[in-house]
């Protein structure tokens, strides 16, 4: 039996993928590859394996996480090169490593999520413009913002869940932000809640609808890796 | 145009993946190299067409031939269609989002008549004249095929050619010969149509004129190009077990209907139940050897990573080797976690004992289809099933561990009374009961879930009933609601079809070509995705039948006397109009034919006038 972490990533071909068509994608994937996938009990068995988020319907990503269980002990570069020719294009593992025993849950670890965000302005401003309107967001002690709950409209607090946005670039149409945020179990912010509250808040005019999120990083807490190793997002 | 697509509409629309073309193993050709395009519409919803066995076998057929080339497309979702209205963008193809106009070919499939307003639809999105009459040569050939293209009369304004039977052996006769008629990077239609005339079972619906009494009855058709044949006989692919059957299917990211690999195990059907057209169709009955399947199971497996082989067919039960083919794939596939289903199951304990074996661990519902309510009318149509069949059948199934039972019936059937109708709520009371009796017996505390689904009789053309009228709407909802009014358990779930859209269906499916303008009508008016209960607009379609002076009931309503022509008779089953009648006849008299499978021919006309061989792998005990 092995253990193992895979760190891949999802490219613009399967942005639309929601996370269960993702979870699918892979279990049949793993079947192609005809990797000696290890099953759970039950009724309906699946193939062992688990993600460290879901990554929601239209963002690409750098770096996904999941955990593998196979029957047998294979070499790391074996199950990567297999796996990779049998994903569609768009998704590639980029790293895989033999965990030497069955930690925590992956999805309990995820505390921190990195964000390139692209977004259209309904008319142009200047990055010093968008730079304050940031601030003035940051200062505030609580940003309220409403999303959908399973009972009609929620009011979800999303201030203390921001690490760090920034505005890195304006062209004519398009702002660029950084974002740095709260991920995970305990309390999740979704990128889109952010852009949202710049709208609602500093009546910033961008148009939602055609944002381009790019998920540029996925952490524990404080930044930390949850894959061992060199980390491609640290080169920069 | 991809750009406006990626960046102003995907962004926009429910579900963008339904539109993207780049599930595993779909096909992107280069389209410079390859001289023949054809693109395949399925008119209804992405995940309704990826179901489609027939796109997959087309699909891997053409794009395995080096000068060919296939992609898709599908009907888009209303939002989907707003937006491509509004940016001006055209119906596209899925693998290179091309415009459907750029290509040689656009094929519909014509499963079901209620997705008719679709294709033209589909037509106005790609910026493609409706009527076929006014396109010259820049346009594509458009081509239809299926079960609807048996009666295709209703379109036969839109189409320039319509392929009978199988496809698999002339579809590849058919884009071949197109190259040599392609100059200047179009095909020559002219030329090209009157020659394909040459092929087996290529109705082209322009070279024919139909004609009509006085008082409107339908008199017969006329051919008005002296090669066009007097009739047309369907294709047929004579040896299932050395056709072809792709390897590496497209395997969709969405969830679609049929998440699963589709084992086809045979093709055709000769239980003849009187009602049904697909038993007519695809006769006579070809089965594939189990080494084969088993073969083609493992490759399947191995090219999409899905973890289900559904058996299909019309009535995989029949397959004569399909214990042996059941052990095979389990010894094949269990340890692998990979299962087998059954589509659908016969009413019998043979049935139950197979679902037995196959669904080890999984206990979802069973479904079983009597049809009718009691033997008398069984008997009329033909339905070789009695009440001890579906006795034993379900008693099986409770036995084993299910406890959710579905039976599927139709009311409005020929000679139907309300004595009849009660025998569907006698029949479920008795399932459930036989249920509760033997849940308790083996002290399994679950509820027993009985549903009942009822759908209405369409009389479909090409079948023994295709002379008989239907219920009027008024009638099927009375017989609706006193069935209702009989099934009052909290065990039984009742449901039951729209009876204005079976009634639609009714017309079409018997209909001629006048009915071609009323389709033109409903669909300016604004109907589509007309089988969407939220987007059926039966007012719509009445307003369109008065502004065409045309009476729907006319085509629904009305006995048709043996003597007339029908509209789709040049349209060659192989099975004769007089073996049908004599099986109208039995009806009546509530007599049963027996399946050619078991005794002797019945002498429906196929095997004889097709020169075709009934092929089973193994003779009966």
């Amino acid at each position: 039996m092995g253990i193992y972490r895979l760190e891949f990533s999802k490219g613009p071909e399967v942005r639309y993928l929601s996370h269960l068509e993702m979870m699918r994608t892979f279990q049949r994937a793993l079947r192609r590859a005809e990797l000696p996938l290890a099953f759970s009990e039950g009724f309906n068995p699946h193939p062992k394996m688990s993600f460290a988020s879901a990554l929601a319907v239209g963002v690409t990503s750098e770096n996904e996480y999941m955990d593998l269980e196979l029957k047998e002990n294979l070499e790391p570069e074996e199950i990567m090169e297999r796996l990779n020719q049998s994903l569609p294009s768009g998704l590639k593992v980029k790293r895989c490593i033999m965990l030497s025993q069955k930690g925590k849950a992956l999805m309990a670890m995820v505390g921190e999520a990195h964000y390139h965000i692209k977004v259209k302005l309904l008319h142009a401003l200047s990055q010093t413009h968008i730079q304050e309107a940031i601030t003035s967001l940051l200062k505030k002690k609580s940003i309220i913002i409403e999303k959908k709950g399973k009972k009609g409209p929620e009011k979800k607090e999303i201030r203390p869940g921001i690490i760090k946005l920034e505005c890195v670039g304006v062209d004519e149409e398009w702002v660029k932000f950084t974002l740095a945020v709260q991920a995970g179990s305990e309390k999740n912010i979704r990128p889109e809640e952010v852009m949202k509250a710049l709208q609602i808040y500093e009546k910033l005019p961008i148009d939602l609808e055609l944002a381009i999120i790019h998920r540029k990083g996925l952490f524990k807490k404080g930044q930390e890796q949850l894959m061992p190793g060199p980390h491609p997002a640290f080169k920069e | 145009m991809r750009q406006i697509i990626e960046e102003q509409i995907l962004p926009r629309v429910i579900k963008p993946i339904r539109y993207q073309g780049n599930e595993f193993n779909a096909v992107h050709k280069n389209w410079e190299e390859t001289p023949v395009r054809m693109v395949f519409a399925f008119p209804d919803l992405y995940e309704v067409g990826m179901s489609h066995l027939g796109l997959q076998i087309l699909y891997g057929l053409v794009n395995d031939e080096p000068e060919l080339l296939m992609e898709r497309t599908f009907a888009p979702w209303t939002d989907m269609e707003e937006l491509l209205r509004k940016k001006k963008v055209p119906l596209f193809s899925l693998e290179s989002y091309r415009p459907v106009k750029d290509f040689d070919f656009l094929g519909f499939t014509l499963q079901y008549e209620m997705s008719f307003t679709n294709i033209l639809n589909m037509l106005d999105l790609g910026g493609i004249p409706l009527k076929a009459k006014d396109r010259d040569d820049s346009y594509p050939i458009i081509i239809g095929g299926g079960p609807c293209a048996y009666n295709p009369e209703p379109l036969a304004d839109f189409f320039d050619l319509i392929v009978l039977g199988d496809g698999e052996e002339v579809i590849l006769e058919l884009l071949k010969l197109a190259k040599k008629y392609k100059r200047e990077g179009r095909i020559v239609k002219k030329e090209f149509l009157e020659e394909a005339l040459k092929l087996r079972g290529i109705y082209i619906p322009s070279f024919y004129e139909a004609e009509y009494e006085e008082d409107g009855v339908y008199k017969g058709i006329k051919p008005l190009n002296s090669k066009a044949p007097v009739e047309i006989i369907k294709n047929l692919v004579e040896n299932l077990d050395k056709a072809y059957f792709p390897t590496k299917p497209i395997v969709p990211y969405a969830d679609t209907i049929h998440d699963r690999v589709m084992l086809e195990v045979l093709r055709g059907c000769t239980r003849s139940c009187r009602f049904c057209q697909a038993g007519v169709l695809y006769r006579p009955v070809r089965e594939r050897a189990p080494e084969t399947l088993v073969k083609q199971a493992k490759e399947l497996v191995k090219a999409t990573g899905h973890d289900e082989i559904s058996l299909t067919s019309l009535s995989t039960a029949d397959y004569t080797c399909v214990q042996p083919l059941i052990t095979l794939l389990m010894n094949e596939f269990q340890d692998k976690n990979v299962g087998v289903s059954l589509p659908s199951l016969r009413v019998d304990a043979f049935s139950v004992d197979l679902a037995k074996e196959i669904q080890k661990v999984r206990k979802t519902g069973l479904t079983f289809a009597p049809e009718a309510g009691t033997q008398r009318l069984r008997n009329v149509i033909n339905k070789g099933v009695t009440e001890d069949n579906l006795m034993e059948a379900v008693s099986g199934a409770f036995k084993a561990g299910w406890t959710t039972i579905k039976l599927y019936f139709m009311i409005g059937l020929p000679t139907e009374t309300m004595e009849d109708v009660a025998g569907i709520a006698d029949l479920a009371y008795k399932v459930v009961r036989t249920g509760k009796q033997i849940l308790k017996e083996s002290m399994i505390k679950k509820p027993v879930k009985v549903t009942v689904s009822v759908s209405s009789f369409v009389p479909k053309a090409h079948t023994a009933f295709q002379w008989v009228p239907q219920d009027t709407i008024e009638v099927l909802e009375e017989k609706q609601q006193y069935l209702r009014s009989l099934i009052r358990d909290k065990h039984i779930t009742y449901n039951y079809h729209d009876a204005r859209l079976s009634f639609l269906e009714a017309v079409f499916a018997k209909g001629d070509r006048r009915l071609g303008k009323v389709l033109e009508k409903a669909w300016s008016l604004g109907c589509k995705f007309d089988s969407w209960t939220e987007h059926f607009k039966y007012d719509l379609w009445l307003d369109a039948f008065a502004a065409c002076g045309l009476d729907p009931k006319y085509y629904a309503y009305r006995t048709i006397e043996w003597r007339e022509k029908l509209p789709w008779e040049h349209l060659k089953t192989g099975v004769s109009k007089e073996y049908l009648y004599h099986e109208y006849e039995k009806a009546l008299a509530e007599e049963l034919t027996h399946d050619c499978r078991l005794e002797r021919c019945t002498t429906c006309g196929v095997c004889g006038d097709l020169k075709v061989k009934q092929i089973l792998q193994k003779r009966r005990g």
